[in-house]
């Protein structure tokens, strides 16, 4: 395992995480996918200018063209004559689209790879490091993804209240005076920055997964926003940590394998997320259907009790077919009643208890309130 | 060279690839307009990356690359992608938006290590990858050709076989479902016909790019026209003729540089989308701000006679506001009043009723 990998991997995953959960909460999701495209096409405009691949200028062109991206779906959405996927469909193809005919009519002689564009490379990030009076200070990546972090922590804890009310509240942060429109740019430019810096590493389509992810996988369980934050964060570490063994043991991509890692870890919540995970939900379900079906079994014995026909409605052997049960469910049902003692059999047919009229009582004075 | 104007004198590998643009085109187009009402535009995207890791296995299990093959895998995990997808709109709070975009990449990079794993043991190169993401139009050859035509018609003739169901699913769902009809029936159908154009598409326009086809034409073609029917027609006619148009264009430009067939077709969709948002005869921007200032100015031009049509009529005190109006024979003095006529009432009704008589 190297160090410097993980200690980019990590630092990667939360300073996308960190911005992608407002991205989530003002359901702008998509717009990652468009912006970490068209980056691209930024990239590609400030080597025509600069020619040199390493120039920081290449970094500044690219986050400008996301936000240019997030602009020309504005002002698309503004006509109202598409709406806001179609339009983000339209946009970032377009923009692609140019880079993609530019690179190929260009650059054919330079190593400027749409490939590594899109997938990145975390291995390699090692080999790009930054050196200052001769001693090595360690790998660009980490530097610039440190100094990314440290902006993004720095503005939304300036900024929390802020942006905290114009993302749950839009209208009231517009009529305390906050511009929504400088909070949405400021938001999107500093999605665009971190992507900018992420996808070095990880890749333009794999940063959407850091980005989305952990932020997703947190609301699963969490009801306010600080607690999202955090648990965000958490899961983000994890991820790329297991991500990274992963990859380190079974000899793959490492950004690929973290994005499958955030793939999994969100499946693995929405199952086993103890308040509202899948199992536990079909668990409860089950509980409480059996619950209501004990409590239907005691009232339909009660109303039969006294009546002619309770020799034939209450007979142990056909009653499944009095109260619309399977077989199974049925025996079921009179084997619990009978455990709990609210009923027993008098040769074939069912009597209630005393425990049994207590619990049938409860059940009705539940169902109709204070009339008995 | 030859003379390229002439269809008949195009090379044989020009015409193959073309009459697959065109095919793939018109599909995409035709079935976007779908998608795009329904408010799904980019599921498109979503599945289109989240084929990575089926054409991956497919390949891992079989070793061979024959399309078809490639293609059950990528239909087997864009299917999947959205089974998946549905589960997360189902049973959780979290939006649409963001699930698509966790499937999408995180089946991507599901792809991408499967295809690292099977670097390692030797197998596929990179090449794969490159073309799985961008396409390779020139590649396209007779069999492929076929398939596209084949999936193409018989999508074609399902979309209209269920055109009324799916038209009304589209419109209105909750009559859809209360007619009596499967909304899953409708939702799968419109699921597994995207999936098939995706994957077709995939190895023609590449994954980026594919969405645009679904959905560049359909938005062009609702500035065109407000039926359903036309809208559909129309959306697949401009994605066929953009992706004819767009195929020819890159073969005649690669004579000096060698152009994408992919980026060039959705640059033309591109420019085709703005050019109708401005210039549509329907809805068009241009002919939606020269009507607001034509009525804008007749408003203020007229806005005295409408004071008289709404409170009139006035005391003849005040008939040196109405002169001109009065000369025009909109307004006339009648018994010491100033008045309307019916000329000046209908011009009124012209005027305020924004033209729709």
């Amino acid at each position: 395992m190297n160090v410097e990998i993980l200690a980019v991997a990590v630092l990667t995953a939360l300073a996308t995480s960190l911005v992608g959960v407002f991205l989530v909460l003002r359901r702008l999701s998509m717009l990652t996918d468009a912006i970490s495209h068209t980056i691209l096409l930024g990239i590609v405009l400030a080597f025509m200018v600069v020619a040199d691949l390493t120039s920081p200028f290449l970094l500044v062109a690219a986050t400008l063209m996301g936000v240019v991206t997030v602009f020309l779906i504005e002002a698309l959405i503004q006509t109202r004559r598409v709406k806001e996927d179609a339009a983000i469909g339209v946009v970032f193809t377009f923009l692609f689209s140019i880079a993609v005919i530019i690179v190929t009519t260009q650059f054919r002689n330079v190593h400027l790879d749409i490939d590594m564009v899109l997938l990145g490379n975390l291995e390699f990030v090692i080999f790009d490091r930054v050196m200052l009076f001769d001693r090595d200070l360690g790998p660009a990546s980490l530097w610039v993804m440190a100094v990314v972090l440290a902006i993004n922590v720095g503005l939304l804890s300036v900024f929390y209240k802020e942006i905290k009310l114009s993302t749950f509240d839009p209208a009231l942060a517009s009529v305390l005076g906050f511009s929504a429109v400088l909070m949405h740019y400021g938001l999107m430019t500093i999605v665009s920055l971190t992507a900018v810096a992420a996808f070095n590493a990880v890749g333009a389509i794999l940063v959407i997964a850091l980005m989305i992810g952990p932020p997703i996988t947190a609301l699963l369980f969490t009801k306010t926003l600080f607690h999202t934050i955090v648990l965000t964060l958490a899961i983000a570490t994890f991820n790329s940590v297991v991500g990274y063994a992963l990859a380190w043991g079974l000899d793959v991509t490492i950004s690929g394998t973290i994005a499958t890692m955030t793939m999994a870890s969100f499946f693995s919540a929405m199952l086993l997320s103890p308040k509202r995970g899948l199992l536990f939900e079909a668990f409860r379900t089950k509980k409480q259907r059996e619950h209501i079906a004990l409590a239907g079994l005691l009232v339909h014995v009660e109303n039969h009790a006294e009546s002619e026909d309770a020799a034939i409605e209450l007979n142990a052997n056909t009653l499944h077919e009095h109260m619309n049960w399977s077989r199974a469910f049925c025996e079921k049902i009179v084997q619990r009643a009978t455990a709990q003692h609210y009923i027993r059999l008098e040769g074939n047919i069912i009597k209630l208890t005393e425990t049994g009229h207590a619990f049938y009582r409860t059940v009705v004075s539940d169902s109709r309130g204070t009339i008995r | 060279m030859p003379e390229l104007w002439l269809v008949t004198n195009w090379p044989y590998t020009l015409r193959v690839v073309t009459i697959g643009t065109m095919f793939l085109g018109f599909i995409a187009g035709f079935l976007g307009t779908f998608i795009v009402l329904r408010k799904q535009a980019l599921v498109g995207d979503a599945l289109s990356h989240a084929a990575l890791p089926g054409v991956v296995i497919a390949f891992m299990v079989t070793q061979v690359r024959d399309l078809p093959v490639l293609l059950i895998g990528a239909t087997i995990a864009s299917v999947v992608a959205m089974v998946l997808l549905n589960a997360i709109k189902r049973r959780t709070t979290v939006k649409f938006d963001a699930g698509m975009a966790l499937i999408l990449s995180g089946f991507f990079g599901l792809g991408q290590v499967l295809m690292s794993h099977l670097q390692k043991t030797g197998g596929a190169s990179q090449a794969g990858l490159s073309t799985f993401i961008f396409g390779q139009a020139a590649n396209m050859v007779r069999a492929d050709v076929v398939l596209i035509i084949a999936v193409s018609l018989v999508i074609f003739l399902v979309l209209v076989l269920f055109w009324k169901e799916l038209k009304l699913y589209v419109f209105d769902e909750p009559f859809y479902r209360s007619v009596g009809l499967s909304e899953r029936a409708a939702s799968g159908l419109l699921t597994i016909t995207v999936v098939l154009v995706v994957v077709i598409g995939i190895r023609t326009i590449g994954v980026v790019l594919m969405s645009a086809l679904l959905i560049a034409p359909s938005v062009a073609s609702r500035q065109l026209s407000n039926r359903f029917m036309v809208n559909a027609l129309l959306a697949g006619v401009i994605g066929a003729g953009a992706g004819a148009f767009g195929t020819y264009l890159s073969y005649v430009g690669s004579d000096r540089a060698s152009l994408p067939t992919g980026p060039v077709v959705v640059m033309l969709l591109s420019g085709f989308v703005l050019f109708t948002m401005f210039f549509s005869w329907r809805h068009g921007i241009v002919k939606h701000r020269v009507s607001v200032a034509y009525y804008k100015r007749r408003i203020i031009k007229y806005k005295r006679l409408i004071h008289l049509y709404e409170h009139g009529p006035f005391s003849a005190d005040e008939r040196g506001q109405y002169s001109q109006f009065i000369d025009q024979r909109f307004a006339t003095i009648k018994a010491g009043q100033v008045e309307m006529t019916d000329k000046g009432k209908q011009k009124v009704r012209d005027i305020i009723e924004g033209g729709r008589q």
